[in-house]
């Protein structure tokens, strides 16, 4: 059947989200032709990309917070601003309104323009935020609540936008401009996502003494050129300087695009420049630190690598407090360095020959991806390299978990290698994940007796209200719970979320939904449990070996 | 305007400690403030 109508897409993050939108878009016009996206972003951040991502959307309202302030005197100046703005001729006729930005100012937008259908959070008359899809739900639960996302940030504004095809970026060719040149992008918006100048120094010394026919160009925006040029100055570069052509702060977005298409690979921190390398169809590698997420933001299509440490903390969130930046320390130039010269000059990283190459010491500290698409075409994280963390073990058993709850689709990953340690930890997870089982069952229980109460011909409101208040008790036992079992929190909150938004116009309609949640809540229950069981069976020799401790 | 925000501030968060519902200019209002404070997520 044909698809047809209008959807805005609210999007007022920065440049990399933005990359990303176009990204999703793109793919759904490739499926659906006749539908008509408009698009609302900041102005700063759409003009620079216009070049790029202009033509993706039918119409684009750009939000200028400068223009709507005025000159900052007068609030009711400031509220006509705004009212004559939400009055745009824009903001009518849409069928489709989405939130892919999830921040404050969005929820509100979303909440004053009118559409038939609402995706993705909005505030609501009580100044509650709404969400009534399951993959919005998704975003705010897990997305926003901790590491455990298992999912592309592309993969999820698909899936919000209803996209069932995950194979058009497949067809994509790669581009190589010049052999073995390398556009790098050594910066990023927080100190906690980028090296000091002075490592990267230490990474291009190493690299173009040891690589005679590796040319590097170096991007940046205006904001980073001292960065620049502290980097260049550096003694050990001076050999060298005729194989770097600096790029920072002469190009704007589009001269820097064209100028990386001249390039056969780039290497980056997490930001913009890196979903733009990806746009351009260069191979890529990201040097995840601090708050980057790998899998979640890594850029977006075919040979994409990623290098993150496996320090105990990472990846942090923007807020937790750090002088330290022990993560930026767990990557060693030295491994670095070997990681982007066979990247550059072989065209590939292989972990065999760097463990030729880099002592132990180095590589057990960091992790090397190879980022592509699963056996369904959903971005997957492949590990190159040894043994999984808890951590990403846990993920892949969300990730597939999830995959067959929401959308009934089974994908097929490699079971996670995992020490001892990590089984142990496993086999605790899971006794987690019994007693959250049981708990839903007590929900279901409790939200079937409100039905059947109020299904009487004389229903006691007294007992209605014990029943509601029984429910509240099993959810705050499920908040305990995570106390003990902190890695079971998406599957908590997720459903968390799914209660603040239950469907209904009354209490047996409400009670009937809950019902519902608790159910599918139990059904993820049954997933985890069994996943992590197959887990623990394919990991037979660290089972027995924990078998043989426990029986000594 | 500092003054009038904080002001209208106290108007919006006393309906909402009533339990009133809010006006579209209220949350008009609300979606100015998060723009004023405003730092855009992300890269």
């Amino acid at each position: 059947m044909e698809t047809k109508g209008t959807f805005c897409i609210v999007q007022l993050n920065r440049l990399g989200d933005l990359i990303q939108t176009h990204q999703v878009v793109k793919d759904l016009k490739a499926s659906y032709p006749n539908i008509n996206i408009k698009l609302v972003a900041r102005e700063e951040f759409y003009k620079p990309l216009e070049f790029l991502i202009g033509e993706t959307f039918s119409d684009v309202c750009l939000l200028n917070k400068k223009d709507l302030i005025g000159d900052g005197n007068d609030l009711n100046h400031y509220m006509e601003n705004l009212n004559l703005f939400l009055k745009k001729p824009f903001f009518t006729g849409n069928d489709v309104l989405i939130n892919l930005s999830f921040c404050e100012t969005s929820n509100y937008l979303m909440g004053l323009i009118p559409a038939a259908h609402k995706l993705g959070t909005y505030v609501g008359i009580s100044n509650q935020v709404i969400v009534k899809d399951q993959w919005g739900q998704f975003v705010n639960s897990i997305v926003m609540g901790g590491p455990l996302n298992p999912f592309s940030l592309v993969d999820i504004f698909k899936s919000i936008l209803g996209l069932k095809d995950r194979n058009n970026w497949l067809d994509t060719e790669r581009h190589i401009g010049n052999e073995q040149t390398l556009a790098l992008h050594p910066f990023a918006s927080q100190e906690k996502k980028k090296w000091k100048p002075q490592k990267w120094a230490e990474v291009l010394y190493k690299l173009l003494k040891e690589s005679d026919s590796v040319k590097v160009k170096l991007f940046g925006s205006k904001s980073e050129v001292s960065l620049g040029e502290e980097l260049l100055k550096s003694s050990s570069l001076k050999r060298y300087l005729d194989r770097i052509e600096n790029h920072i702060g002469k190009h704007d977005l589009k001269g820097t695009f064209n100028e990386m298409k001249s390039c056969s690979h780039f290497v980056g921190h997490d930001s913009a420049l890196g979903h733009l390398a990806k746009e351009a169809n260069l191979a890529s590698l990201t040097i995840a630190l601090g708050t980057v997420r790998p899998l979640e933001t890594a850029p977006y299509g075919i040979n994409t690598f990623v290098v993150s440490p496996r320090t105990k903390c990472f990846p942090c969130f923007p807020k937790t407090e750090c002088s330290f930046f022990q993560c930026h320390a767990d990557l060693s130039y030295q491994a670095v360095t070997e990681i982007i010269r066979g990247f550059v000059t072989e065209d590939d990283i292989n972990f065999a020959k760097l463990k030729e190459n880099v002592s132990p010491f180095h590589l057990d500290s960091l992790t090397i991806s190879r980022m592509g698409p699963s056996n369904i075409g959903w971005y997957a994280q492949e590990r190159l390299d040894g043994e999984y963390s808890l951590q990403e073990a846990l993920k892949d058993i969300f990730r597939v978990a999830f995959l067959y709850k929401t959308e009934e689709i089974e994908e097929n990953l490699d079971l996670p290698k995992i020490t001892k340690t990590i089984a142990k930890e496993l086999t605790h997870i899971q006794s987690g994940v019994e007693q959250l089982f049981q708990l839903c069952e007590f929900g279901k229980k409790y939200s079937k007796d409100i039905i059947f109460e109020l299904a009487k011909d004389d229903p006691k409101i007294a007992e209605v209200k014990r029943l509601g208040d029984k429910i509240q008790e099993v959810d705050q036992l499920m908040e305990l719970l995570l106390n003990a079992y902190p890695n079971l929190r998406p599957a908590v909150d997720f459903y968390k979320v799914k209660k603040s938004n239950l469907h209904g116009d009354n209490v047996v309609e409400i009670s009937e939904s809950s019902y519902l949640v608790y159910n599918d809540q139990g059904v993820l229950c049954s997933l985890l449990y069994d996943l992590i069981q197959t887990t623990l069976n394919s990991n037979q020799d660290t089972k027995e070996s924990i078998a043989k401790e426990g029986n000594a | 305007m500092k003054d009038q925000v904080v002001e209208k501030l106290k108007e919006v968060e006393e309906k909402l400690q009533n339990g009133s519902t809010l006006e579209n200019q209220d949350i008009v209002f609300l979606f100015g403030l998060s723009l004023l404070k405003d730092q855009a997520n992300g890269d």
